[in-house]
């Protein structure tokens, strides 16, 4: 009993035993079911089943990674060796080999090799599913109201898009729903910001955007999530990230891209300088189209006026007034030259009047035998013996009575 | 009315005027009225107008 005793206890475990202990350790252990894992990937090689397996390592250690089957055909990005990527999933420990793991379930790219792949697999993807298609655009309102803005609060893309606004159309509303725009957890917040905001029916259009960087900054603009987020936004959505030469996923599934945060804006609204030029015309055109009408009344009343007084009938009456003024004129001329001529006559008449006039015949010794009645006496038998004559000299008269006549022609009485 | 709606009502009155060229007179004169109305009250509009910020996280909070 004592040599029992004093034997020391020892308590033996078996392989089986310290293996699955310390993989219940690991594998309850809350932060290992969820841990992010970055490092550069080797050995990878894809089983006959359909798993993948690969090595995670940096310049010290390394960890393997095992991607079920299930798992691995729901990413479309799968790892190449000397990719530097970033995977989630669960620590655990493979009992067989008693080595730890990483059950992958995401993978997200990371070096500059890997995003360009992850770029380029997701572009197919997309495409092949028809995002980009252009059936899927939506048209821009030509007077928003409501802008929406989803992006950094403080980034100076913000500050751009708020300044040509003010430039361009104040008239519009701003509704800002800042978002992480980079880094850890970008592309959810900016996914979960563009579900929410292009849900919204106050809002016209939505701008999703963030300035220049690297393609490792740029990089939640070509996630999946925030690409399927923009292809289901109902509000239409303008996709602005970077400069001019950056192209994004999110570019490409939005209904427009613009190059900047402020060519977005010159895109969505309208220049009010502009609209100032439209407005002036539109008054001038006014102004122009009134006049002409009443321009045109005043030429149809015209009209109506001459057709109660048409022409021809003016230029009757200025005709007979002509008429009346040539007949007066005439009149007068010839009532002129009438009487002229009767003056003229008139002379003519006296002077052959006196010519013929018997006071000349009388004076050369002639004289003129009248009865008493007045009756000239031309023959002898005109009177009888003892009538009373009388007889005008060239001057006086002379009362005589007959005494004896004869009827021979050219004797004297 | 919005700008918009102020626009959209003056296209369709210049369209009228320049269509309707046998409106009564009375008619486009009160269109012509209603149009210059609208040019101006655009005008203002634009020359009034204050930017509006506001942030969807603080709603109700217009930044000035």
């Amino acid at each position: 009993m004592q040599l029992e005793f004093s034997m020391p206890t020892r308590t033996v475990h078996s392989v089986s035993e310290i293996t699955n202990s310390l993989k219940k350790l690991i594998e309850q252990h809350p932060p290992f079911k969820r841990v992010w894992v970055q490092g550069q990937v080797s050995n990878y090689n894809r089983s006959g089943a359909g798993h993948i397996y690969f090595t995670l390592k940096d310049e010290n250690s390394q960890i393997s990674c095992a991607l079920f089957r299930q798992s691995a055909e729901r990413i479309h990005f799968l790892p190449s060796d000397g990719e530097e990527v970033m995977v989630q999933g669960k620590l655990g420990i493979y009992t067989a080999r008693g080595e730890y793991q990483i059950v992958v379930y995401r993978i997200e790219p990371v070096g500059i090799g890997a995003l360009q792949r992850a770029f380029e697999i997701l572009k197919q993807q997309l495409a092949d599913e028809g995002l980009f298609d252009n059936i899927h655009k939506k048209p821009l309102p030509k007077f928003p109201k409501k802008i929406g803005v989803i992006t950094s609060e403080t980034g100076a893309a913000f500050q751009d898009i708020c300044e040509q606004l003010r430039k361009r159309y104040p008239l519009v509303e701003v509704l800002l729903h800042p978002s992480l725009v980079q880094g850890n957890g970008a592309a959810t917040a900016l996914s979960q910001a563009i579900q929410m905001m292009g849900a919204r029916e106050d809002i016209d259009v939505l701008i999703v955007g963030r300035g220049g960087g690297s393609i490792e900054d740029l990089w939640a603009f070509n996630e999946e999530i925030v690409a399927r987020a923009i292809f289901a936004a109902t509000v239409p959505v303008v996709s602005a990230v970077g400069h001019e030469t950056d192209y994004t996923i999110s570019d490409m599934v939005a209904d427009h891209r613009a190059p900047t945060p402020s060519a977005a804006v010159e895109h969505i609204v309208p220049d009010q300088n502009e609209l100032f030029v439209q407005l002036d015309s539109y008054d001038a055109w006014l102004l122009a189209t009134i006049q002409n009408q009443l321009n045109r009344r005043k030429t149809q009343i015209q009209e109506f006026e001459t057709r109660l007084a048409p022409p021809q009938r003016k230029d009757a009456i200025n005709q007979r007034h002509q008429t009346v003024d040539t007949f007066d004129t005439a009149c007068r001329n010839a009532i002129e030259r009438s009487l002229t001529d009767s003056e003229n006559r008139l002379h003519t008449f006296a002077q052959r009047l006196d010519a013929l006039s018997p006071l000349a015949t009388l004076k050369r010794g002639y004289s003129i035998t009248r009865k008493t009645d007045g009756t000239v006496l031309t023959a002898a038998e005109q009177v009888s013996v003892g009538d009373s004559i009388e007889v005008q000299l060239a001057e006086g008269h002379l009362a005589c009575r007959v005494e004896a006549f004869s009827n021979t022609k050219g004797d004297k009485a | 009315m919005t700008f918009e709606e102020k626009i959209a009502k003056l296209t369709e009155i210049v369209d009228k005027l320049e269509t309707g060229s046998e409106l009564p007179l009375e008619d486009s004169l009160k269109l012509f009225e209603e149009g210059v109305g609208l040019v101006s009250s655009c005008r203002e509009m634009l020359e009034n107008a204050e930017q509006r910020i506001e942030n969807v996280l603080k709603i109700d909070t217009p930044k000035e």
